[in-house]
């Protein structure tokens, strides 16, 4: 008996070691191929693979190569913002302590959240009263925060010479019963269609799809087994804020009555359900998106023909994949009836507001004075530079010094112009409306729901959220 | 002992060392009462109200309750977290028994080893087991989906495909149980009288009826406390669906902890509604906890 | 018989075969973790598929060691800190009362049992929010004592005591009484002592919860970075880094190492006792 458990062992052995061989021979054939693959993404060849890690790690170093800097004395100013990658951080660091060095009274320390973490961090924060001074809000949150009173108006402390020079259309969008609840330090269209300039030229298209059915079409024809037609933002979430200015360019309205006071689920809306539905029978978009609605890493590894993402994509690209962004352009987001002189994208970005509860208003309004110094609009004005002119200036005088910054052959800019120009700022009604809509995207794309089941769910859904926010007569912008 | 209690009355050494036990109690009793009855009874309290953090409370009575009960995401929630207690008890409880069934009679230093190295998963936390099997389960570059093509068939979008999520929550989860529950089987396992298999062997019953009638048998009161664990885990399960689908899709794997945690997230809404989510969470688990004791307990004098 | 002997050794072999072959599909995810924290960000979801680095490279390691904004290392070392103050206070806080409830008469102790109990049944997200504030209004926020005495007292902990020193014999009181012990003498040289599996077992289990929570220290610290604990700052990599998988994963190699390496070292305990919590 014994013989025969220990000979059970070793065969179980032997069996296992066969297991493995046999799983691992095939794997061993293609590593020439391999290595091609991995030249074509463009991001590894082997001559800066050294260079290329030098590099992050040195950038991971200067994200805060000022901490525990030694800074003349002065109260501290708390700012929090999120990490919205490298070229945000590096830059707002160097005039957080550009600042600190001039010894004005203050020292002000900012910190740069991870996005994952940054909802809890900030309303576990509000909840202690322990909130930054001044802090990263988008444009959208801002009605939802000024109901919530968490802000205070910014032209009590700001002077009114630095306020009057932001943008007007800008202004409009941090402007609410007359008071300006917001510094705002960049605007972007925040939905642009990127294609491939090759792929299309190759397959004998001069320009970019301007409708829906044509976009459609060209994803069908271009794709290819490794490659994915149009990347699309996703439901959960992503739908519900991105698509704001579809809805509004080619629907005619949002998805409520100018009073808030009814849904409003029309017509308009089977168009565009109907648009979402074609996207995925016909297979012009994979099952699922490949990254994050915010992400334009598959367009840089070639993993799409088109992608369709806000314009700070541009700048990731040019930074991140110099050597797909010559063969990457961008357009207007194609509509409903190739129309591309009306809305296609809201208008979004990020704004600094200063917290209700604030312990050094004068502070935080002492930095942005300086931040937005007329004599020095390179203080912010570099950021833009940065970002590769990919996002609008808030402030006119910035604005001009970007521009003529800017190098002449830069076609996209002009593009993210243009898609600003029509531009209209975030829905501010609550994020359980927007939510809707992205659900009865989802339940049409994946035939889940016929489209007038889809609809019909939806306006229940938002005559719910209608009656649980009281929302009649208290749109802030009509 | 008890009797002595029941006359209240006491030797002076007694009171003294009454003094010293309640002295022993009293970190324990403090920290509770601070750290989980004082929040409880400011949970129940503030369930009627509507509050933020910046704006002063307001009474609505049972509005919250109202509310949160008529949400449709909260009760997908809700019917989630039972949709996947029916899938994962069950399917844990088969799997890590079957394990353990299998390793039973093999070599003890053999065992021992398979009995650390299934244990070490069991350490990792939901967060970082989140982040593995996103990669393992990527639709593009992920290991499973390049297996699939490989094969020769379509890539599987885990986040899209309704049966497919459930499924990447599911093996995170049953990968993380695994070793524990395995050795809690084999101990139960190693645990049956051996005579019972013997008497049977006379008797001429074959591997299958032995099973049956005397492993199934002897293992019931583990089964049942797997069940108890397993389905109070699962009923708040949070980490390993936030970091695989986030409720995704159409939030068929929300589960009432992931609302609720997104409710405290959510900037502009109400925190009276997601306490109040809260509070009806625990009524639910505590109601299914109690229901299983007392089964338990029924049994348990039914044998004794 | 020689017809049973092949059967027998076909099952055997079976068995032998498919449980190594789960065990090595258990550990799989964690060494395809440690293989793809030696890649390049490329490598980790290329295709077509490879599972062992191109090259082995260290650049991922000391990216995230060196981070300044997220000091990986520092918070290595102060959520061990916080996880092993936690096993020797919450080792003593619940053995004390499981002590009192399994071995003393007290008066009211009924009372005070099932209001230590109780507490089992109340989720943790439950009173997430309430306890926030009641840590606020103590002012621990952001000190080193918001991450440590909140989980320390338990009713679970409390009870698995209490069930060890229940079966324990009476006898053991007696002895001690006639060399002239106290009570928590008796508690301190003869109880303690005689429970090391339970404490192992407990204590481990504590690590664990500590080393391994999120959602309390990502809300309670916020502005404090040197006590910044090991999960929260994992999860921020995960964005800050986006599509730095290598590094994404060469931090949580390293933060699996201690719960790793303490199950390696006290595992016979460990496994005996989840045999006590599950046979009693």
């Amino acid at each position: 008996m014994k013989k025969v458990k220990v000979l059970a062992l070793l065969l179980a052995l032997a069996l296992i070691l066969g297991i493995f061989v046999s799983g691992c021979t095939p794997n061993t054939e293609d590593p020439g191929k391999d290595n091609g693959d991995v030249t074509q993404n463009g991001d590894e060849t082997p001559d800066d693979e050294n260079g290329d890690e030098g590099t992050d790690e040195e950038s991971d170093v200067t994200q805060s190569k000022y901490y525990g800097y030694e800074y003349p004395e002065g109260e501290t100013i708390m700012l929090w913002s999120q990490n919205f990658g490298e070229v945000w951080v590096n830059h707002f660091s160097e005039q957080v302590h550009q600042y600190n060095l001039e010894g004005r009274g203050y020292t002000v320390v900012e910190e740069f959240v991870a996005g994952a973490a940054w909802d809890e961090r900030m309303n576990a924060a509000r909840a202690s009263q322990t909130a930054p001074d001044a802090y990263i809000q988008s444009y959208n949150h801002i009605p939802a925060g000024i109901r919530n009173g968490y802000y205070v108006p910014v032209d009590d402390h700001l002077p009114a010479e630095v306020l009057d020079r932001m943008v007007e259309k800008i202004r409009e969008m941090v402007t609410f019963d007359g008071k300006t609840y917001a510094i705002p330090i960049l605007a972007e269209p925040s939905q642009v269609l990127f294609y491939r300039k090759d792929i299309l030229e190759a397959a004998g298209y001069t320009e970019p799809p301007k409708t829906w059915d044509e976009l459609i079409e060209m994803a069908v024809e271009l794709k290819t087994d490794e490659m994915y037609g149009i990347g699309v933002p996703y439901w959960g979430g992503e739908i519900g804020w991105s698509t704001w200015g579809m809805q509004y360019g080619n629907v005619g309205h949002g998805p409520l009555t100018d009073d808030w006071d009814e849904p409003w689920i029309d017509d308009g809306y089977r168009e565009f359900l109907e648009f979402w539905k074609k996207l995925y029978e016909s297979g012009a978009v994979p099952e699922q998106p490949l990254s994050a609605y915010v992400d334009i890493k598959p367009m840089g590894q070639g993993d799409y023909v088109f992608q369709i993402c806000g314009s700070w994509g541009a700048a990731f690209l040019i930074n991140d994949y110099p050597d797909m962004w010559p063969n990457v352009g961008m357009a207007v987001m194609p509509t409903n009836d190739g129309n591309q002189d009306k809305t296609t994208a809201t208008i979004g970005g990020w704004v600094y507001v200063l917290d209700a509860k604030a312990q050094n208003t004068e502070g935080v309004a002492d930095y942005f004075t300086w931040l937005l110094d007329e004599a020095h609009p390179e203080r912010l004005g570099e950021y833009y530079i940065g970002e590769q002119f990919s996002k609008a200036a808030t402030f006119t005088n910035v604005a001009q010094w970007v521009e003529s910054q800017a190098p002449d052959d830069t076609d996209y800019v002009a593009v993210i112009n243009r898609i600003a120009s029509y531009g209209q700022p975030e829905a501010a009604y609550p994020w359980e409306v927007s939510m809707a809509i992205d659900r009865m995207v989802e339940n049409v794309a994946m035939g889940y729901e016929t489209i007038d089941k889809a609809m019909e769910m939806a306006r229940e859904e938002i005559a719910q959220a209608i009656e649980d926010f009281e929302l009649p007569g208290t749109n802030p912008r009509k | 002992m008890a009797k002595k209690t029941e006359n209240y009355k006491y030797t002076s050494v007694q009171r003294k060392e009454m003094i010293v036990g309640y002295l022993m109690l009293l970190p324990a009793v403090v920290l509770i009462t601070i750290f989980v009855i004082i929040p409880f009874i400011m949970a129940v309290q503030k369930s009627f109200y509507e509050w933020n953090f910046y704006k002063d409370d307001v009474w609505v009575g049972i509005q919250n309750f109202r509310r949160i009960l008529r949400n449709k995401s909260f009760q997908r929630a809700v019917v989630n977290a039972f949709k996947f207690v029916l899938i994962l008890v069950p399917t844990q409880i088969i799997i890590q028994f079957s394990f353990a069934h299998t390793l039973r009679d093999l070599n003890t230093k053999f065992t021992n080893m398979v009995k650390m190295l299934i244990y070490i998963p069991g350490t990792i936390a939901g967060i970082i087991a989140g982040i593995i099997f996103m990669f393992i389960f990527e639709f593009k570059g992920g290991l499973i989906n390049q297996l699939v093509v490989a094969m020769g068939l379509e890539r599987i979008a885990f986040k899209t495909n309704r049966f497919w999520a459930i499924f990447s929550i599911a093996v995170p989860t049953i990968w993380l149980g695994l070793g524990g529950g395995t050795i809690l089987n084999f101990a139960g396992l190693i645990n049956i009288p051996t005579e019972f298999y013997e008497a049977a062997s006379i008797d001429g019953a074959s591997g299958f009826h032995k099973l049956i009638y005397i492993t199934i048998p002897q293992m019931r009161n583990i089964f049942v406390l797997q069940c108890i664990g397993m389905t109070t885990g699962t009923l708040q399960m949070f980490e390993i669906p936030m970091m695989m689908t986030g409720g995704a899709p159409r939030e068929s794997t929300l589960t009432p902890m992931l609302y609720i945690y997104n409710g405290f997230r959510n900037a502009g809404g109400n925190m009276g509604d997601t306490i109040s989510g809260a509070l009806l969470m625990m009524i639910i688990i505590a109601i299914i906890n109690s229901f299983v004791f007392t089964i338990i307990k029924s049994e348990k004098s039914i044998e004794g | 018989m020689r017809h049973k002997n092949i059967l027998y050794l076909i099952r055997r072999t079976l068995a032998y075969t498919i449980s190594t072959l789960i065990s090595l599909t258990c550990l799989f995810p964690l060494v395809w973790m440690i293989f793809a924290s030696f890649k390049k960000k490329a490598e980790v979801l290329a295709t077509p598929l490879r599972i062992l680095p191109e090259e082995w490279q260290m650049g991922n390691f000391r990216v995230v060691i060196q981070n300044p904004q997220r000091p990986l290392l520092d918070a290595m070392f102060m959520t061990f800190l916080v996880a092993a103050s936690a096993v020797v206070l919450s080792l003593l806080i619940n053995m004390m009362a499981a002590y009192v409830f399994a071995r003393m008469e007290i008066y009211g102790k009924k009372l005070i049992w099932s209001y230590c109990i109780t507490t089992m049944y109340v989720p943790g997200i439950t009173i997430l929010i309430t306890s926030f504030l009641v840590v606020h209004k103590l002012q621990m926020l952001n000190t080193f004592w918001v991450l440590l005495i909140p989980g320390l007292a338990g009713g679970y902990a409390i009870f698995f005591f209490r069930q060890f020193f229940l079966n324990l014999p009476n006898s053991l009181e007696d002895a001690a009484r006639i060399d002239g012990c106290g009570r928590f003498g008796i508690f301190w040289r003869i109880f303690i002592p005689m429970s090391t599996t339970p404490m192992v077992v407990q204590g481990a289990g504590v690590f664990l919860g500590y080393w391994n929570s999120f959602l309390w220290p990502s809300i309670t610290i916020t502005n404090n970075k040197t006590l910044y604990q090991i999960m929260p700052v994992i999860r921020s990599m995960q964005t800050d880094y986006g599509a730095e998988y290598g590094r994404i994963m060469a931090a949580t190699c390293l933060a699996v190492i201690p719960p790793i390496l303490l199950f390696v070292i006290f595992q016979k305990y460990i496994v005996k006792g989840v045999y006590l919590s599950g046979l009693k």
